[in-house]
């Protein structure tokens, strides 16, 4: 079902009224690079715009919302780590990792940097759980925008909890 | 709120989530009529990748259709057909077959289903490549070179084989670094949102 113009216009000006800051935090814990954030913001822009014709109401705006803007995120990081060869981490191996040189240097940042390299490290299935998370998204408003179910949402952010509890309590012990 | 005030007695931050949302922002500076005229401007360019393609093919199809009309045997005539033919069976596929999954609804599926389709899609395009992209044009393309050697002097001949089986090699490199592709498309597959 395609939506006419206005209607397509009137939904994409909600959804930036509503949800504008939180996809500009959005786009920065998928891209470091200011420039670059810049840019995804701007194509998670258009793409909330293009998508908006097809608005069918299967979800609410807001899961509507997070949704393309994610997937245009990770899109965007799947091609950028094609070009620049990195390596990400999951929460799991985020547990694991032993890096005492990293904390050294994170420690000397301010809590909101640390939390910014942590999640630029993750792939993009838990980054998109982090930041949700860290935008008030209880685990049912999770699982409806990644597609997790509940249970595995719930197991995720409690691992989040455990990583990023250890991350900021070993940092400053250095 | 100094930065101690964000710790509890364990130095971890209290309120991870206020620490988040807080940040300073600069805002997005695009307006509604940029974003409309980048929406456009990105249409445009999809469209224009895919005529590159069809215009190729139709090169390919003036081209033999010009030998086939004035071929002087009919096992090279029927060569030229064949190629025309396969050409047109290739252009058919990939327009069946391509689409952007950057239309609006696709983008709107949860994150766990777009990937997997994007894979699919990409597994897919990989595996039909040597079926519908490749394979078509051998037939009309093994007549082809035969006919044009069968014609021409001995040495000559030898030539015209030389490239024609250069051709098919290319052809065979290439489905093969395909099929490694569409393997590797299998295993993100297999992993993607498990």
């Amino acid at each position: 079902m395609l939506r006419g113009a206005k209607e397509q216009e009137a939904y994409y000006r909600d959804a930036v009224a509503q949800f504008g800051q939180a996809l500009e935090r959005l786009a920065r814990g998928y891209e470091a690079d200011p420039d670059r954030v810049k840019d995804l913001l701007q194509d998670i822009h258009v793409a909330l715009w293009r998508s908006f014709s097809a608005f069918d109401q299967r979800c609410s705006l807001r899961t509507w919302v997070y949704r393309v803007a994610h997937n245009m995120a990770a899109t965007h990081l799947t091609r950028e780590k094609k070009l620049r060869r990195q390596n990400w981490v999951t929460l799991d191996e985020s547990l694991l990792a032993n890096e005492p040189d990293a904390l050294v240097v994170v420690a000397e940042k301010q809590s909101l940097e640390r939390l910014k390299d942590l999640i630029q490290r993750l792939e993009p299935r838990d980054r998109q759980v982090i930041l949700l998370y860290l935008e008030g998204e209880d685990a049912a408003g999770i699982a409806a925008v990644t597609g997790l179910k509940p249970g595995h949402v719930t197991t995720k952010v409690h691992r989040l909890k455990t990583v990023l509890g250890r991350q900021f309590h070993m940092d400053t012990q250095t | 709120m100094t930065p101690r005030d964000e710790h509890n007695d364990e130095g971890a931050p209290k309120d991870l989530g206020s620490l988040w949302r807080s940040q300073e922002l600069e805002g997005c500076a695009i307006s509604v009529e940029d974003v409309r005229a980048r929406a456009s401007k990105l249409q445009t360019e999809i469209y224009r990748r895919n005529s590159i393609e069809y215009v190729a093919g139709f090169a390919v199809i003036v081209i033999f259709a010009y030998h086939a009309l004035n071929a002087e045997t009919p096992p090279l005539r029927w060569g030229a057909i064949l190629i025309i033919a396969g050409v047109l069976i290739a252009s058919v596929s990939l327009f069946m077959r391509g689409s952007s999954n950057r239309n609006g609804a696709a983008l709107a599926e949860d994150c766990a289903g777009f990937h997997r389709a994007s894979l699919k899609r990409q597994r897919q395009m990989l595996r039909g490549a040597w079926l519908w992209y490749l394979m078509p044009l051998t037939p009309g393309l093994g007549l082809f070179v035969w006919a044009a050697a069968e014609e021409t002097t001995e040495g000559r001949r030898i030539f015209i084989y030389v490239i024609g089986l250069g051709m098919f090699a290319f052809l065979a490199v290439l489905g093969w670094f395909i099929g490694r592709a569409a393997g590797s498309a299998d295993g993100e597959l297999d992993q993607a949102y498990d």
